[in-house]
């Protein structure tokens, strides 16, 4: 009875130990196996010309956040060449938001700007001066 | 084998818990959470552009930063939780950025119907202001159609009158100073006399009903004599005699403003002074008809 019971024991004990072998196993092999993160490549790329596109470089605020996006896009790169792709992912995604916030500004900008001189022309209007 | 197993669990859980246990309860914020934690604030706030024109974008910054919150309570010192914090304050940042567009584009769109309202009004203005130009300048027309009728008429009626004047027995000629009728001095004073004689006013009736109706012509009625007695005094008859036939005219309704009277005295004879048949034709008054200058 004695041995019996150690024997169904020993058994437990074993599978335990495989099944925590097998988790271990698997943290480790996730941890180093993320897949390199080419769409956000992609997609950063993408926001950058964008953002370069709508005039990014003329409005300030704009082009520093283009030039952060651009460094950031580099740095994801480089992290990729050196296998570490679950950073390198979310550099890249650092550089994604930058590119979208250039875009975003430099629009903003470029409508204010629009909406300025179209001010300037209905008082232009009213006051009888020939439009422009 | 079970002992061993339990000790290396042991060792691997152990520190780890207590390295969480004691980074959850001493690790500051990371600044880019504190960052990422006013931007969201800044964009939420109902009377900003963000929250009223991208709401989305506000929510969207939201999830980000709780995202963010959430990495720092699991692990407050990993890069994830900087990077996420990084991303949230960016999409917070892009939000206010969107909301400022559309507030522009609004105010763009506003200005723009601004304008074209102007414009519209200008235009209408400029209409107005053309057909009342139009109006006006056919009314001149038709003023200045009138005018050249009536003009056309007191010609005509100028014409008739002269030629009844010619016909009762005045001396009508036309010369460059204008129409001058010629009346001779014997009919119309006693001799050295200021006085109109009676059958002098019949005629100058005549000539008052001829001139009365010209009024677009200025009548300038002169005195002269013939060479006898003195310059001055021969110069005084004459004004005499020309103001008294001009009042007579006036008194006949010959407008007042368009009359004058002038003295020539004997300095403008037309006849030989030296026969009395010449010195009785110097002896007259010539009342000369000179048309306004015309427009």
């Amino acid at each position: 009875m004695d041995e019996r019971k150690g024997n169904i024991m020993k058994s437990v004990v074993d599978r335990a130990a495989m099944a925590l072998a097998f988790v271990g196993f698997m943290a480790v092999s996730g941890c180093s196996s993320h897949p390199p993160p080419n769409a956000k490549v992609a997609s950063s790329e993408a926001a950058i010309r964008a953002a370069r596109e709508t005039g990014g470089p003329s409005v300030p605020q704009a082009a520093l956040h283009l030039k952060l996006a651009q460094e950031q896009l580099e740095e994801g790169k480089r992290l990729m060449r050196d296998n570490d792709n679950e950073r390198a992912s979310y550099v890249l995604s650092r550089a994604e938001v930058d590119a979208e916030l250039a875009l975003a500004l430099s629009r903003a900008e470029d409508t204010k700007a629009k909406a300025s001189k179209a001010l300037e022309n209905v008082r232009a209007v009213r006051s009888g001066a020939p439009t422009p | 084998m079970k002992k061993r197993i339990c000790k290396s669990t042991l060792w691997t859980v152990g520190p780890l818990l207590a390295v969480c246990v004691g980074a959850c309860a001493s690790t500051p914020t990371p600044q880019e959470l504190n960052d990422a934690r006013s931007a969201y604030l800044r964009a939420q706030q109902p009377d900003r552009a963000a929250m009223r024109f991208k709401p989305d974008q506000v929510h969207e910054a939201k999830v980000a930063l709780d995202k963010a919150e959430a990495s720092f309570r699991d692990d407050p010192k990993d890069q994830k939780t900087r990077d996420l914090a990084y991303i949230a304050q960016r999409k917070a940042e892009i939000a206010e950025a969107s909301g400022a567009n559309e507030e522009a584009r609004a105010q763009l769109a506003q200005a723009e119907q601004a304008a074209k309202q102007a414009t519209k009004g200008q235009l209408a203005a400029a209409g107005e202001m053309l057909a009342s130009a139009s109006q006006r300048l056919a009314n001149t027309q038709q003023q200045l159609e009138a005018e050249k009728k009536a003009h056309a008429e007191a010609d005509a009626r100028a014409k008739e009158a002269m030629n009844k004047l010619a016909a009762a027995g005045s001396k009508v000629s036309e010369e460059s100073r204008g129409t001058v009728i010629t009346m001779s001095g014997q009919v119309l004073f006693a001799s050295g006399k200021d006085v109109l004689l009676p059958g002098a006013q019949e005629k100058l009736s005549q000539v008052a009903d001829a001139l009365k109706d010209q009024t677009d012509h200025r009548i300038l009625v002169e005195g002269h004599t013939d060479s006898q007695g003195s310059d001055a005094s021969n110069q005084a008859l004459s004004e005499r005699r020309a103001q008294a036939v001009a009042a007579f005219l006036v008194s006949r309704g010959v407008p007042q403003s368009q009359i004058r009277a002038e003295g020539i005295g004997e300095a403008r004879p037309v006849a030989d002074n030296g026969s009395a048949e010449g010195r009785a034709n110097n002896r007259r008054v010539e009342i000369v008809v000179q048309p306004v200058e015309k427009r």
